[in-house]
């Protein structure tokens, strides 16, 4: 086949980041709660049907708005410990937080095809949500643990 | 109307996602992939349907589209 050789496909298959025990790599309770609240919603998200469209936008508006806010904070982090940062722990982290705020602006694009949803599309608009959330999720982790990393190296070196 | 070669191109490309769920995603490297596949995937970021001009993901549209796809192409090949 043609597109073999010529189309790289880079595969980012789901590793179930909800069912699988996750790491707590940041003593911070908050990102601890937020991780379980992240899990929950996971959960939740496959069993909610189209009559429970207002619930799951509550919860769904919730975390995202708690993940927001913990996004933020990753980039502040990043930004106050830039001096101490060697080039390649700099370059992963951005790479890393800029995957990060993709996969986030794809769950906002899945959130507002829930929304709009009607009853016949939601099981299709809520599965798309899911698949797209669990990557989220997935990124977020790997985001926390790269500059957690990061983190680990700099006091080393102190 | 038939398919162009622009309408191939992007529907080849399309089909190069794993499954409508999205979880995948695909990359298309410009210096080894065909020019014309480049530029299909640069066409489907801009209407939408993929997250990056050079591949990434599936929108909600894009999801669909790749739905039909494959609906369609089940239907030419039976």
């Amino acid at each position: 086949m043609v597109l073999k050789h010529t189309v790289g496909v880079l595969l980012v298959l789901a590793s179930f980041a909800f069912t699988a025990p996750l790491q707590a790599e940041s003593s911070d309770s908050a990102v601890d709660r937020l991780r379980q609240e992240s899990r929950e919603l996971g959960e939740a998200l496959r069993e909610y049907g189209a009559d429970q469209k207002d619930q799951a936008e509550d919860s769904i508006n919730r975390t995202l708005t708690a993940l927001d806010k913990r996004i933020a904070e990753l980039e502040q982090e990043l930004s106050e410990n830039w001096d101490d940062m060697s080039n390649t722990a700099r370059e992963r982290s951005q790479d890393s937080l800029a995957s990060l705020r993709e996969q986030r602006e794809r769950v906002q694009g899945w959130y507002n095809e829930l929304k709009a949803s009607s009853a016949s599309a939601w099981e299709r608009a809520r599965n798309g949500f899911s698949d797209a959330y669990e990557t989220l999720s997935e990124q977020w982790n790997e985001t926390e643990r790269d500059l957690t990393l990061d983190d680990h190296k700099k006091s080393e070196s102190i | 109307m038939p398919f162009s070669p622009d309408h191939i191109a992007e529907l080849n490309l399309l089909s190069q996602f794993e499954s409508s769920s999205g979880q995948a995603g695909i990359k298309v490297h410009r210096n080894d992939a065909a020019p014309e596949t480049v530029e299909a995937a640069e066409r489907l970021f801009a209407k939408g349907l993929i997250t990056r001009d050079d591949g990434g993901y599936l929108t909600p549209l894009g999801s669909e589209a790749v739905e039909l796809t494959q609906k369609l192409q089940s239907i030419i090949t039976t």
